[in-house]
């Protein structure tokens, strides 16, 4: 089966890593950041080198799986009828510092819930958020669990199978509304744990 | 291979606010007064550099490092006197240049400035800033200080900041030299990009994971030097550490008390689970801590100078606050042993290679 084409739209700390894991295991990965290509050319050409800088619209054309690796407060500058149809990871957190006051998810709606809502015509599903990027550099191939969330069962088959061939162990927590242990002050929120470890945190 | 007689050690620290040794918490007074005791001693002991961090947090003692600089300055003979880092995007860019232009006076040309963003964000609040400026806060800010520090008479005009200059001079002028500039990365590339633009040197943060993961921002500051056709500027990594004489464990037992204390507190800001000692005990083996006996530390950082072909190291002592002694030994023995060691042991190599 050929690998799908990944578009990372973030090309900062976490989705140039991201972008090295999926080279690294054999993906074609297209990578836009906020605006002209050319501003991250020269850094995709060294921390990444064969990903291909874009603008975020193409790159979302040319991309089967989307992947959202930027600042929660960005996601809505990004015209959503542009994924109508994809299956989109969403890799963001709430973050004060970056992101301000906290209008984003509260008690009765995960952040991957308003991300799904605004993208309406689209399949979220909550993933490769909760390990820093350090860690995701430095934990490939050493049983590491990468949870992810959603809810509908051929996009979450997908996803599992990036998060596998990144070189990490998926684990399915349960659908968006579930999401709360991946955000921040959550169970795994930071979280780098064997599967053992993951199963504790969570009491299950 | 290494050129080990240019090779720059430094010591870090925020001023966390430290312990008396019988573990009573020392005022911000005893702190402060502590931090330049530690400072004099670094200069007696040939430290290269001393580099003081901007925090405006409980934990910690410096927000005004500048101010710290300038009591070193006439305290201290040789030691660079550093920040590291100072948060220019929350300050006034000619309030920086006339600061640090002061500190090189009363020291004599020893003074050197870090920029960048720290590593929390406090400060915008507190003097009024918007975090969503954060980018072009920094871009023009960046743009006017290295107009200050490159160019006698300066004229700018940005939009966040406020005072519009034309053929302006400030003053105390920097003379003899121009004042020395690093950028602290913690990993965005657009930073790295940016201290090569401007031809300053760049200081990655390594505070987790492996040192050779950070090998590709070398590469990329080196390529992007290329292109900007500026001479590639130092390279340093700044870590935390702990030593002691020859008890991998003591040093252990310190760390795990302070530096566990000091990241948890962070953690519990920004919503991570506290430190597991798993992952303490993988940062000493093959991450980021410096954290052992004299013979443990040197090797560590030898192969980490080695492998990075860095031209500089700032060891980030006291985190958590520690014992006065505590912090004393790692300032003493990382001055009058580690780096002998390090030195040696990379002679070593190079013979070899």
């Amino acid at each position: 089966m050929t690998k799908p084409v990944l578009g990372i739209i973030g090309a900062g700390k976490l989705g140039m890593t991201l972008a090295k894991l999926g080279l690294d295991s054999g993906y074609k990965i297209n990578l836009s950041g906020s605006g002209d290509p050319q501003k991250i050319e020269l850094s995709a050409s060294v921390l990444a080198p064969g990903a291909e800088a874009m603008y975020t619209k193409k790159n979302i054309e040319h991309s089967d799986i989307i992947i959202l690796a930027i600042p929660l407060s960005k996601y809505r500058n990004v015209p959503a009828d542009y994924f109508n149809g994809k299956i989109v990871i969403d890799a963001m957190n709430y973050w004060w510092e970056i992101d301000g006051q906290n209008d984003y998810y509260d008690a009765q709606k995960t952040s991957s819930e308003a991300v799904q809502e605004y993208l309406a015509h689209s399949t979220v599903i909550k993933g490769l958020n909760h390990m820093g990027y350090h860690d995701l550099k430095n934990m490939v191939g050493k049983n590491r669990v990468i949870a992810y969330a959603g809810n509908d069962s051929d996009a979450l088959k997908q996803v599992a199978q990036i998060i596998a061939d990144f070189g990490f162990i998926p684990y399915y927590l349960g659908t968006l509304h579930e999401t709360e242990a991946l955000q921040p002050a959550g169970a795994l929120f930071g979280v780098n744990e064997t599967m053992a470890g993951i199963l504790k945190l969570l009491g299950r | 291979m290494v050129d080990i007689d240019k090779l720059i050690f430094g010591l870090d620290t925020f001023g966390d606010v430290g312990y008396k040794d019988d573990g009573t918490k020392m005022s911000y007074r005893q702190s402060l007064q502590n931090v330049l005791h530690e400072g004099q001693l670094a200069d007696e002991l040939g430290i290269d550099v001393f580099a003081l961090g901007e925090h405006h947090r409980q934990e910690y003692s410096i927000s005004s490092p500048e101010v710290m600089l300038g009591a070193l300055a006439s305290s201290t003979s040789r030691i660079k006197l550093s920040t590291a880092v100072t948060v220019l995007s929350s300050d006034d860019p000619v309030r920086v240049y006339e600061r640090f232009a002061t500190i090189d006076g009363i020291s004599n040309g020893r003074a050197e400035v870090m920029l960048g963003r720290g590593s929390f964000t406090e400060s915008y609040p507190l003097f009024g800033y918007d975090l969503k400026d954060y980018d072009d806060l920094f871009t023009e800010k960046i743009g006017l200080f290295n107009e200050l520090i490159t160019h006698e008479k300066v004229t700018w005009d940005s939009k966040h900041i406020p005072e519009k200059l034309t053929d302006m001079t400030v003053y105390p002028r920097i003379e003899g030299h121009q004042l020395p500039v690093s950028i602290g990365v913690g990993g965005t590339p657009e930073s790295v990009i940016r201290t090569a633009y401007y031809g300053y040197s760049l200081m990655l943060a390594i505070i987790s994971g492996s040192a050779s993961k950070f090998k590709p921002y070398i590469d990329l500051y080196k390529k992007a030097c290329g292109q900007f056709k500026k001479p590639v500027g130092m390279i340093g990594v700044h870590s935390h550490g702990v030593i002691t004489e020859d008890s991998d464990q003591k040093a252990y037992d310190i760390g795990w008390k302070y530096l566990k204390q000091s990241m948890d507190k962070i953690g519990v800001d920004r919503g991570w689970p506290p430190m597991t000692e798993e992952r303490y005990q993988e940062e000493i083996a093959g991450g980021a801590f410096y954290i052992g006996s004299v013979d443990t530390v040197a090797k560590k950082l030898a192969r980490m100078i080695y492998e990075l072909g860095i031209d500089r190291f700032d060891l980030v002592y006291g985190a958590g606050g520690q014992l006065e002694t505590d912090r004393r030994r790692t300032i003493e023995l990382y001055a009058t042993q580690v780096i002998p060691k390090v030195k040696d042991i990379l002679r070593a190599v190079n013979n070899y290679d």
